[in-house]
Formats: C-alpha cells, structure tokens, sequence
C-alpha cells in the first residue's frame, strides 16, 4: 500500500512539475517557415517557464485584431510590422506599455521610439521581435553588375506577385517607396511617409511612372499573371526579383546574391546610403504576468530570434556563420547607413490599403495613374507617424 | 469475547471494507464513462457540426459569386451564406470545444471572412476583368486558407469527441475491479447467510438477502447502462466522422441527439451509487450486528 501510494505521489508529483503555469496568447503574420522558425525560438521560453504560448497567424492581422479588439477578445501579444498601426493602438489605450521590462537603450530609437499614450504622455509600446532589409535586388551571382542594370529595364526580367491575402499589394507599394527613397532621398522619404508631401508631388508620381516602366504596367497578359502570382512564387535564378531579406534563403540555393537597389533604378542617387527596412514589433494588449514575460524574454540578447535582431547587446553580425547573414546584418546595424521604414507601414491603415488597392490598379491601367494619385491625396492625413521614419545610429 | 461472535465481527468488517470498496470503484468507473457522455452530446456535437455549417455556407457563398457573371451576385445568395457562416462560428465558439486555441482559431476565422467578404465586393465593383478576376482570386485564396483552418480545428474537435467516446485501459481495470469486487462481495454476503443460518437456525436473513440482490441488480444494471451509453458515444462518433452537405447537418445533429437521448438520466445515476453503496453496508449492519450484540456478554464455553 505505501509503495502505491509512493508511486502515486510521485507520478502526481512529475504532473504538477510539467504542467502548465499559465498561457499567452499571441498574433502575427508569420506562417509556414517563419512560424516554425518563431516556434522553435519560443520553445525554450516554454520549457523555462512553463507558460504555453498559444499563437495563431494570419496574413489578415489587422483585420483579426481589430475585430479581436472590438469584441474585448484582444491576444496577450500582438506583432505587427506596422508601426503606423500600431501607433493609433496606442493613442486609443489599447497597448500596455513596456518601460521597465527591458533595457530600452538596447535598440535604437528608429526601431523603438517613445510614442504618445492615451493620457499623451511619450512611452515604449512597441520591441523589434525581427527586423528585415528591403531595397534589394537579387540575382544569380554569376551575373555582372552592369550586365545586371542593363537587364533591369526589361519588364520580363522580374520576378513579381502581388497576390499575398488580406495584403494583395504590398509588394506594389514596396517598388514605389524605395524608387521614391532612392530618387529622392530619405528627407523626401519621410515628408511623404509622414503626410506632409503630397501623393500628386511629381517626384511621387516619377516613382510611379519609373517603376511602372520597370515593371511592364499596362501589358494586359503581364499584368494579369503579376496579380495573380504569389509574392513568395519560385523565381527563375536567370531573373531578378526585388524583395527584402526575408527571400536569402530561396536565393542561397542558386549561389544568389544581392546588389542595392540604386544600382538598377534609374536616376538613382549615386552611392546611396538609404536602405529601406521592415521590423516585426511586439505589442502588449493585456498586461498579464505571462505577457510580461514573453517580452522579457523576447528582448534577451542571448536568445535567438528569426533573422535579424535590433537589439545593440546581441552578438555581432560577424558571428553568423552563413556570410549573407552577416552581409545583411551588417548593413542593419552599420551606424553609417540610413535605414528607413518601409513607408505604407507607418501611414495610417486606410491610407495603407488604399495605396495597396492603388498600385493594383495602376499595373492593370497605368494610364489612370493621376486619378488614383488624386484618390490617395484625398486621404491624405498630415497627421502622420510621430516618429522617425528614418535613423541610423 | 466469544467464538461466534468473533466470527461475526470479523464477517461484519469483511463485508463493510467489501461494500466501501466496490461502491467507491464502481462510483469512479461510472463516471469514468458517463461523465462524457453529457459534453459529447452538448457541447462537441454542436460545435462540430456548427463549423460543418460555416465550412459548407462559405463554399457555397463563393458558389454564388463565381458563378454569377461579371455584374455579382444580384440574389443576395453571397450575403446570405457570409451570414450562416458568421452565425456559425459563433455558435462554435460558444461551444468551445478544444479549449482556447479553439476559440482564438475562430477569432482568426471571423477576420479572415470579413477579408474574403471585402474582396468579394471590390470583385463585385470593378469594371476592369482582370482587376475582377485578380481580387476573385485573392477571394479564393482566402476562403480555401479559411477552410483549411477550419478543417484543421473539426480534426482538433474530433479528437476530443474521441476521447470522450473512448473505453481507454483504466476503464477497462475500472470496470474489471468492480466485476471482482461485486462478485466477492456477493460471495462474503451468501457465505455470512450461511454462517448465521447454521449458527441461528433460521431460515434466511432477509436484510442480507437484500443487500445480495442490491449489490447484483445495482451492477448489472449500472452496467447495461454503460454498455449502452458507450455503444451510443460509438454511434455518435461515427456519425460525426462523416463530411455531409448543408442539408444533411440537422438529421445528423437529431440523429446525435436521438442516440444520446437518455445521456442525462445515466449520468445522473452516479449519486445513487453512493446512497446505494451507504443502503447495502446499512443492511448487512442490520444482519448481522443484533446476531453480535447477543454475544456481548456471553462467556465463551
């Protein structure tokens, strides 16, 4: 009997040890590899701290949380790459705020700046979880650079899609920024991200007509297999695709590799300097012991998070051992390049999809390019980020 | 202290230790079965067959525009659909089957077809054939990315319905343990009848004859009860294994119902095997304890 009864203590004894001391809810964009890669990360947290993270992905985020909001039924942890969203998510009371549950000075101020509360009072509500490069071009490798510009002005030679779920469009809008921010530099850039330049500026509208020519806007066959093609489609390595760091794996397979964007774009800023950039931000909505926790440790520089992190104290990009990593990196974290926001993701979300819906649009009929301008500047709010949308540092 | 009344004694804690023990196991094995049998019928059969509904009103929503030319849908057939499927997920969040990874599941769900609704009405909206086709197709994306979560939370909610149906291995020593018991039990009951009869003299002992038939009626009939509320989870199970069109949803829903219609009343049985179980050891006190109180001051010869 009391061997029974030992046995049973025991095994109930091992059940409480593993059993769980708590749950955290969590949403984001991420699927497929980069889910998986988010779970392994998340694994140790797990074990460690015997909290389940419950995480659900979607490309339709804002559309989830917003109706997760509206019905009181928020997750824990939301990450967003939307600055601008999450901006608003702020001034309405929404997010918790972080200070205190890690050392802000870790990241610079362009990943994590103090944004307004509802009270109005400046906080951190936001912790890069990942970031990305953008304005690159990839290749095969084994092409020359001025081979590669030559090539670049032939509609035939990208591979693009545009289709990407609840965010058809954002690869569009992604052509348009960074031609803006390597024709026109990052002051430009910025006015135009934050409100105060008008979508019908011609240097906006050259952006367009540039990228539309780059692109083959208007050959009906072209276009209809573009809107239709999904942003992550297998590219022919005899191509180029302009898409941001997230793509280095499928590009490694074919001894790929990258050039800056300026080197392709005509009228280009010589020697450009002006990366634009994408981040994965996590946001607190319920402050639960949990939640907390899940921010603490996903600002750790110890643990290993997807691609590229923000965080100063992490091992430096050298240490990678994969040297595209390291090249990537580097340009993340060299105080001497100015990284940018990817604009669409700072501006407010109507003005976001309405942009997405505009360059749809503009690949099907280019030649209606001024009254989609029109519309655009019609929803302009100069009321933009009050952030900035470009650093270095 | 005399013989008999040892013999009495030591009879009297055998069938009181007998009585607690086979009452307390077949109380667990009991409920081990039947207190699955109400959440099978009133919770995973409806939040099952709830994202049946929404699964089939999203496919034929999507039926209703893709089939209806480049001016939309004009039977406001889309919006109909959009409705059920809303109203379904609803209900099966309600239900909650799986816990909260069912419920943030439908949340995620609810937001996808508010985006598939609105790329159905740009579609609807635009002039331009391909800008139609490209956001018709987004459309489509989207619904098949919903179903495949939606199939993927049915599996999730199917599994729990099968391991409420399920007879696992301590059911089976559960049940096992109280034939044991019962039969030991009955067995201890008619050796003390006959013990007391041949000491006594009298014909039978009516209190524990009947604590005998308490003790083999009650488990007989406990478990016919079981055998029928397990083949019933079995029946059910089947029947919501099965994919079925929208019109086969409610007779699959009222057959469930018609299997499971005495769930309640078997459940609620499992209080009286504790005042059955406290009534048998009562009797066999009745039995026996006046038989030793005779003895209390006797003096062995």
């Amino acid at each position: 009997m009391c061997i029974v009864l030992l046995v049973a203590g025991a095994v109930a004894g091992v059940r409480w040890a593993q059993s769980w001391k708590g749950s955290v809810t969590v949403l984001a964009n991420w699927s497929g590899g980069e889910r998986e890669q988010f779970e392994k990360a998340i694994e140790q947290f797990e074990e460690n701290h015997r909290i389940d993270v419950i995480y659900q992905g979607s490309s339709a985020l804002s559309q989830v949380l917003a109706a997760d909001l509206a019905a009181g039924t928020q997750p824990d942890v939301a990450v967003l790459p939307e600055p601008g969203e999450l901006m608003a998510y702020a001034a309405e009371g929404r997010l918790r705020p972080l200070d205190g549950l890690f050392e802000a000075g870790d990241y610079d101020r362009v990943w994590m700046p103090k944004v307004a509360g509802e009270d109005g009072r400046k906080r951190t509500y936001w912790l890069p979880v990942k970031t990305g490069l953008k304005s690159m071009v990839w290749h095969s490798g084994s092409l020359p650079r001025n081979e590669i510009a030559e090539i670049a002005g032939e509609p035939d030679t990208w591979c693009l899609g545009m289709e990407s779920g609840a965010t058809s469009g954002w690869p569009g809008t992604d052509w348009v920024e960074d031609i803006l921010l390597q024709q026109a530099g990052p002051k430009v850039y910025e006015k135009w991200a934050t409100g105060d330049l008008e979508w019908t500026d011609k240097r906006v509208r050259k952006a367009w007509t540039t990228w539309g020519e780059m692109a083959g806007a208007g050959d009906g066959a072209r276009a209809e297999r573009v809107l239709k093609a999904n942003y992550g489609q297998d590219c022919s390595h005899q191509r180029l695709e302009h898409q941001g760091s997230f793509r280095d794996t499928a590009w490694k397979e074919a001894d790929g590799d990258f050039l800056h964007s300026a080197e392709v774009i005509p009228e280009a800023q010589q020697n450009s300097q002006h990366w634009e950039v994408s981040g994965d931000l996590a946001a607190m909505l319920n402050a639960t012991d949990e939640a907390k926790e899940l921010i603490r440790y996903l600002a750790d520089p110890g643990i290993e998070l997807p691609d590229f992190t923000a965080n100063k104290k992490a091992a430096s990009p050298d240490s990678y051992d994969d040297p595209m990593k390291r090249k990537i990196g580097s340009i993340l974290r060299d105080p001497k390049q100015q990284r940018c926001w990817d604009a669409s993701d700072t501006m407010p979300p109507a003005m976001r999809n309405a942009f997405h819906e505009a360059v749809l649009h503009f690949l099907v009929s280019p030649e209606e390019l001024d009254n989609q301008l029109e519309l655009l500047e019609s929803l302009r709010n100069d009321q933009g980020p009050a952030f900035p949308v470009c650093g270095s540092g | 202290m005399s013989a008999t009344r040892r013999d009495l004694t030591r009879r009297l804690w055998l069938l009181l230790v007998l009585g607690a023990t086979t009452t307390v196991v077949l109380f667990s094995a009991y409920r081990g079965v039947h207190d699955d049998t109400v959440p099978l019928v009133s919770s995973s059969t409806p939040g099952i067959l709830a994202v049946d509904t929404a699964k089939n009103a999203l496919q034929q929503a999507h039926e209703a525009v893709d089939g209806s030319g480049p001016q939309g849908d004009a039977t406001g057939e889309f919006h109909t659909q959009i409705s059920v499927a809303h109203q379904s997920i609803a209900l099966a969040a309600s239900e909650n089957v799986t816990g909260p990874s069912d419920r943030h599941t439908l949340q995620t769900v609810t937001g996808l077809i508010t985006v598939y609704s609105v790329w159905v009405e740009r579609a609807g909206k635009e002039p331009n054939t391909s800008l139609r086709d490209a956001y018709l197709y987004y459309a489509l994306q989207g619904r098949n990315d919903i179903l495949d979560r939606l199939d993927e939370l049915r599996n999730e909610q199917l599994n729990v319905a099968r391991k409420q149906a399920a007879f696992p291995w301590p059911l089976w020593l559960g049940w096992s343990a109280v034939l044991v018991l019962c039969l030991a039990l009955c067995v201890a009951l008619m050796e003390a009848q006959r013990f007391a009869r041949r000491r006594f003299r009298s014909a039978v002992h009516p209190s524990l004859l009947a604590a005998t038939v308490l003790c083999v009626t009650g488990v007989a009939a406990l478990g016919w009860f079981t055998l029928r509320a397990h083949t019933a989870m079995a029946d059910s199970l089947a029947e919501l294994s099965k994919t079925r069109a929208a019109d086969d949803i409610p007779e699959a829903g009222a057959d469930v119902e018609g299997y499971m219609a005495n769930a309640g009343f078997w459940a609620s049985l499992s209080d009286w095997i504790l005042i059955g179980g406290v009534l048998l050891m009562a009797l066999t006190v009745v039995g026996l304890w006046p038989r030793i109180s005779e003895y209390r001051f006797k003096v062995p010869r």
